[in-house]
């Protein structure tokens, strides 16, 4: 299973009113293709920082669910933020990582992820809820869980190399800001 | 010196409802007031650049935020502010200890106390100063200045001012 077919059968789950935060570089283009709409803040930059910006936004709009989608090496950059939501607890904020053990947007450097069992960092966070999907079969039954369970909420995807191609996100940067703000009144 | 607690109330005053950042013991009477308060919301962040995300993310949910750090966070901070708060036009006030200011202070504040307000002018974030007296004023026109353009703000305070 790739990435962006993760993304498909996540997409197939959502009900419409979560905002979305999706990482720099290949993710951000795949989920905006596959799942984009004004809630969607499709980050360019500012690596590290997807899990942060969906727990300022989960924190403010505590309403509505906030998914932040992110690749295991943007997910090791801000491991630091798992303490954070562990210990602020916001029960919207669900973070899916997509593991492919490489930086695959700049060419497929390693990454340290193989190291790493993000279900059970997060569990030592204090997350509420964690889950682990090594392939398609169990990847639906693990969506249901961390798309409805009470956050914080982590499922770490083992994926396979491989891009769908999609587009960079055809939005302005204040644009894409000001999509999400417009949602969030 | 500037009262740390009048000057939340200013923050207050100016709609400021989210505040997180990495603490400096020159910001600790502020950050103690808005993280013991129920009418601030405080989070403890790990790294400052940590904070500028959660931020960003305040700042999309409709909230208006201010991070505390030190001057050292600063240097943490440059890719969040350049990559995220400036190229979506995100507003933030940053307030910044101005350690090292005339090498005054232990060593490992002096290089960035002298290189923090050509680093601010450099990325062109416009900074006011806080120095000793009566606050309001200068954080009100900084905060004029972060909505007026979406963009990020940073308040340098001298070392001892707030207390």
């Amino acid at each position: 299973m790739k990435g962006f077919e993760a993304l498909r059968l996540l997409k197939d789950r959502l009900k419409g009113d979560e905002f979305l935060v999706s990482c720099n570089g290949t993710i951000s283009r795949e989920v905006y293709a596959i799942a984009g709409s004004p809630r969607n803040f499709t980050m360019l930059g500012s690596m590290g920082l997807a899990t942060s910006i969906a727990l300022g936004l989960a924190i403010s709009q505590p309403k509505r669910r906030v998914i932040a989608i992110v690749g295991d090496g943007n997910m090791l950059m801000g491991l630091g933020s798992l303490a954070t939501i562990g210990y602020v607890k916001p029960e919207n904020l669900s973070v899916i990582v997509l593991d492919n053990r490489v930086y695959a947007t700049t060419g497929n450097q390693e990454t340290a992820s193989e190291a790493v069992q993000f279900d059970l960092l997060a569990k030592a966070a204090d997350f509420r809820l964690v889950r682990r999907a090594n392939d398609e079969e169990g990847l639906g039954e693990a969506l249901d869980d961390v798309l409805n369970g009470r956050g914080p909420c982590l499922l770490a995807i083992r994926i396979e190399l491989g891009k769908m191609g999609a587009d960079l996100v055809p939005l302005s940067p204040p644009e894409v800001a000001r999509r999400v703000m417009s949602c969030a009144r | 010196m500037a009262d740390a607690r009048a000057f939340c109330e200013v923050l207050k005053g100016l709609g400021f409802d989210f505040y997180t950042g990495v603490p400096c013991s020159h910001l600790r009477a502020a950050i103690a007031v808005v993280s013991g308060d129920e009418e601030y919301e405080y989070v403890p962040a790990t790294r400052e650049d940590e904070a500028m995300g959660m931020a960003a993310g305040a700042a999309l949910g409709g909230r208006t935020p201010a991070v505390f750090m030190q001057n050292s966070g600063l240097g943490n901070s440059i890719d969040a502010i350049t990559s995220l708060h400036q190229l979506y036009k995100l507003p933030v006030l940053m307030v910044i200890s101005w350690r090292g200011e005339g090498g005054k202070d232990y060593p490992e504040h002096v290089i960035m106390g002298q290189v923090m307000m050509s680093l601010l002018e450099a990325m062109e974030i416009p900074t006011f100063v806080l120095s000793e007296g009566d606050s309001s004023d200068i954080v009100r026109t900084a905060a004029e200045r972060m909505r007026k353009d979406e963009m990020p703000v940073a308040l340098a305070v001298r070392m001892g001012v707030l207390r």
